[in-house]
């Protein structure tokens, strides 16, 4: 093999790498905060730094394909595609761990109503970070498409989230506090899915050759 | 191996050497022969000439050399031939060709070579180019006693032009020949070469065909009969190969055969650590991929332990088996890495076991006897707790007594619904075949099941909607049966329904399975608990003290879909939604 070519399957195993660590922060922060497991929540705020070591690593690479290579076309936007991942997959890594944190500080107190709804927007933004990921190894721009749809119900669910806890909010004043947290941690979610859709955007950008940066949520030609 | 030459070349080479040696080791015979016969007949009628001269100048008498000079001029001008007179010092004392006066001018002949042999021998002649004419000429001489001039040489010089011309003529000629004949030669070779390979070209591309696959194809007619052996070497070749294929596909048709008619997941990865083959159950499982070609197991199981153990079973010589547990998209596997003992393209073999089923079971079991005993305990506890008190506080039983009783006669009623379904349940469970299908009209089945649940609404605002269409008005089923898990359906709708709520029978047809489902809008079932629902005694967690049930609702409903030929599943949240939840159940459509 042409040792351009290696070094692009060396970046893609980091990617990989990178992908499968933030895979698993995402789902065991789900699991934590829907069991309200402090442990749990404990080992996704250690392994951050593996992601964030990864990112650098791949970075790394992706600068030196660039420097010395001066690839072209399809390899060219790969490199590209893959600088994005790598950010959006940090910053997916770095939200789980801070739910993870304010998932420690609610396993003190007392589970609330809303948690049901919070939990189901975690796992809908799970499942669109392992869709964003299989369309980017397959690739498959069908799957990509169907990731940016999903982030409508997230938002939504976002949105319902929000106004109940502030109802419950104004009803219970004492539980203001855990109720921030719980609003972050909404939040949090809902940017986990669009950075899933970000993902999902990368993988047509690599595949199609077209920057479609937003445009999942605007247009139905696709 | 490819040839620098054509045959084409190499062969008018050949021609052409075979050829001009065939002509010219003939030609240089042949002229040194013929020149030697034309010398000795040239000399010979020199020689003959000569005499007649000699007869000629001896019958007359001479004054002086002007008289032998004119006398020489007389024979001259009859013949070509040159005469001159030479005096035994070598000067020329009289020549035909060159005036008298003019005589002093000549060099002297003492050392030509006839005149010299002439001389010595009497007579002797020579062949040379002559200096005065540009011709070949014989110089012939010879010994004479002349009156008065006492002993002379005489020598005569006669063009051998015979001999030049001839010469030229035959070279020229040669030279054509040869030209023509190589010439001819060429155009020969050149068709013959031709001929040869437009006789062998059906030969190559044949051989090309079975080279590509096509194995069937045979070479029938062969260029000559030298080409015999090759022709029958190649169509046994031919032979050979279809037949190993043969052997070689039918043992690979058997051997995928088997492979896909294991349950587990076999892939193969190639000594580069990527996925190179795999069986059909692995395609089936994980259909999430479009190409499996080429990925590695990273790509594709997004674990990193699965990786870095694959990576050393194929590159490590000490290794050559690893097993551990991997987790994809909710599923447990027992993946085992085998490394084969002489390590060609495949690097390892990963075979994928399902253990989510195993797992589950082992906790549905555990569960089961700990939640039985538990449904049965709770109302028994009640009522010995009930009863002992009365029993034992007199004034109580007065007071309080139909209070208690009441309270015992609930929990007795809750055991008995409990051990009904567990019987039922049992029933259906011991004796499927009890369930006869028949073609069977939904709609009177769905009215009749509501109309028995209504009651559970009580005043709470709950609206009921059903469709059918007409292509699923009709399925196989029991209706008994049928109306069993329709209840059982409708119930737990009403159950979890808040007010204002909706439920909503739906139907879809999918190929010759109708897919019916019951919708409500309540909270829907937590994903994690979804896989359980339907399992003896299971209750979702959240709302197991507030909402009373046995936990054997679903589990009833399953057993019947099964024995009905069906299949029961959750959907929840409702697609697209963010609440409620369908059950969803297949059956067989009528049609």
């Amino acid at each position: 093999m042409p040792h351009f070519l290696e070094e692009l399957d060396r970046l893609n195993m980091k990617v990989m790498q990178m992908v499968v660590q933030t895979e698993q922060a995402l789902s065991k922060t789900v699991t934590a905060f829907s069991r309200l497991d402090a442990d749990l929540a404990q080992q996704v705020v250690d392994n951050d730094e593996k992601i964030n070591e990864l990112e650098v690593q791949v970075y790394e690479l992706c600068l030196k394909l660039l420097a010395l290579e001066q690839p072209v076309a399809r390899d060219l936007r790969f490199i590209l595609g893959c600088l994005r991942m790598s950010t959006n997959l940090e910053r997916i890594g770095d939200e789980s761990a801070n739910i993870a944190d304010a998932t420690i500080y609610l396993s003190l107190n007392p589970p609330m109503e809303f948690y049901d709804k919070i939990l189901l927007m975690g796992q809908k933004s799970y499942d669109m970070l392992q869709e964003a990921i299989i369309a980017f190894s397959s690739p498959d721009v069908d799957k990509a498409v169907h990731v940016c749809r999903m982030d409508f119900e997230v938002d939504e669910l976002n949105s319902l989230v929000l106004k109940e806890i502030i109802q419950y909010m104004s009803k219970e004043s004492k539980s203001i506090e855990p109720c921030v947290q719980t609003i972050n941690i909404a939040r949090r979610f809902e940017r986990i899915a669009d950075m899933a859709t970000n993902i999902a955007e990368t993988t047509m950008f690599i595949v199609k050759g077209i920057s479609l940066k937003h445009i999942c949520q605007f247009d139905d030609r696709i | 191996m490819k040839n620098r030459y054509s045959l084409k070349i190499k062969l008018i080479f050949s021609f052409w050497l075979v050829l001009i040696m065939a002509l010219v080791i003939p030609s240089y015979y042949f002229i040194n022969t013929v020149e030697d016969e034309i010398k000795k007949e040239t000399i010979k009628s020199v020689s003959d000439r000569m005499a007649f001269l000699i007869w000629g100048l001896s019958t007359q008498e001479y004054e002086d050399l002007r008289e032998l000079d004119a006398a020489i001029r007389d024979i001259g001008q009859e013949s070509q031939d040159r005469i001159t007179v030479i005096s035994t010092q070598g000067v020329v004392l009289v020549d035909s060709m060159v005036a008298f006066d003019n005589l002093d001018l000549v060099e002297n002949h003492g050392s030509r070579e006839e005149f010299l042999k002439a001389l010595q021998d009497g007579q002797g002649y020579s062949v040379r180019q002559s200096r005065t004419v540009d011709r070949h000429l014989i110089y012939y001489a010879r010994n004479l006693e002349l009156d008065p001039f006492g002993t002379v040489i005489l020598r005569m010089a006669t063009p051998y032009a015979v001999m030049d011309s001839f010469f030229k003529r035959v070279s020229t000629g040669l030279w054509q020949m040869m030209l023509l004949s190589l010439l001819f030669t060429g155009l020969l070779v050149f068709i013959i070469v031709r001929i040869l390979t437009k006789k062998l070209q059906p030969m190559v591309s044949l051989a090309q065909a079975i080279g590509h696959g096509n194995y069937q194809k045979r070479i029938t007619e062969s260029p000559g009969r030298e080409f015999d052996p090759l022709v029958d070497a190649i169509n046994e070749m031919a032979g050979n190969i279809q037949s190993n294929i043969e052997v070689v596909s039918s043992q690979k048709m058997e051997l995928q055969t088997i492979l896909n008619g294991i349950r587990d997941s076999l892939v193969a990865l190639d000594n580069t650590g990527r996925i190179m083959s795999f069986n059909k159950s692995f395609e089936d499982t994980f259909i999430h991929y479009n190409h499996f070609f080429g990925k590695r197991p990273l790509e594709v199981f997004h674990s990193n332990e699965l990786q870095v153990y694959c990576e050393e079973v194929i590159s490590s010589d000490l290794v050559r088996n690893k097993s551990l547990g991997i987790t994809f998209k909710d599923r447990h596997y027992d993946v085992n890495i085998v490394s084969p003992e002489d390590r060609g393209r495949i690097g390892a073999i990963l075979v994928f076991r399902d253990i989510t089923d195993i797992r589950r079971l082992e906790s549905v079991r555990k569960d089961f006897v700990a939640n039985a005993s538990h449904e049965l305990r709770t109302p028994l506890t009640s009522i010995k707790g009930y009863t002992e008190t009365l029993l034992e506080n007199r004034e109580l039983f007065e007071n309080k007594g139909k209070e208690f009783l009441e309270i015992i006669n609930k929990n007795t009623n809750n055991m008995i619904r409990l051990l009904d379904d567990i019987l039922q349940l049992s029933r259906i469970e011991s004796d499927p075949e009890k369930i006869v299908v028949r073609k069977i009209a939904l709609g009177p089945v769905i009215e009749k099941s509501w109309k028995e649940c209504c009651h559970y609404i009580q005043d709470r605002d709950i609206s009921f909607n059903f469709r059918l269409d007409e292509i699923c008005s009709e399925a196989m089923g029991e209706p008994e049966y049928l109306g069993h898990v329709f209840q059982n359906l409708f119930e737990n709708s009403i159950k979890f329904t808040p007010d204002k709520g909706q439920i909503e029978v739906l139907c879809v047809l999918k190929g010759d399975m109708i897919h019916i489902g019951v919708r409500d809008n309540g909270p829907g079932i937590p994903r994690e608990e979804q896989s359980r629902v339907f399992e003896r005694f299971y209750r979702v967690k959240k709302f197991k003290n507030k909402v009373r049930g046995t936990g054997l609702g679903l589990s009833i409903c399953r057993n019947i879909i099964r024995s009905m030929g069906g299949q029961i599943w959750v959907e929840s949240p409702v697609t697209g939604t963010n609440q409620g939840c369908i059950i969803w159940f297949s059956l067989r459509s009528a049609a």
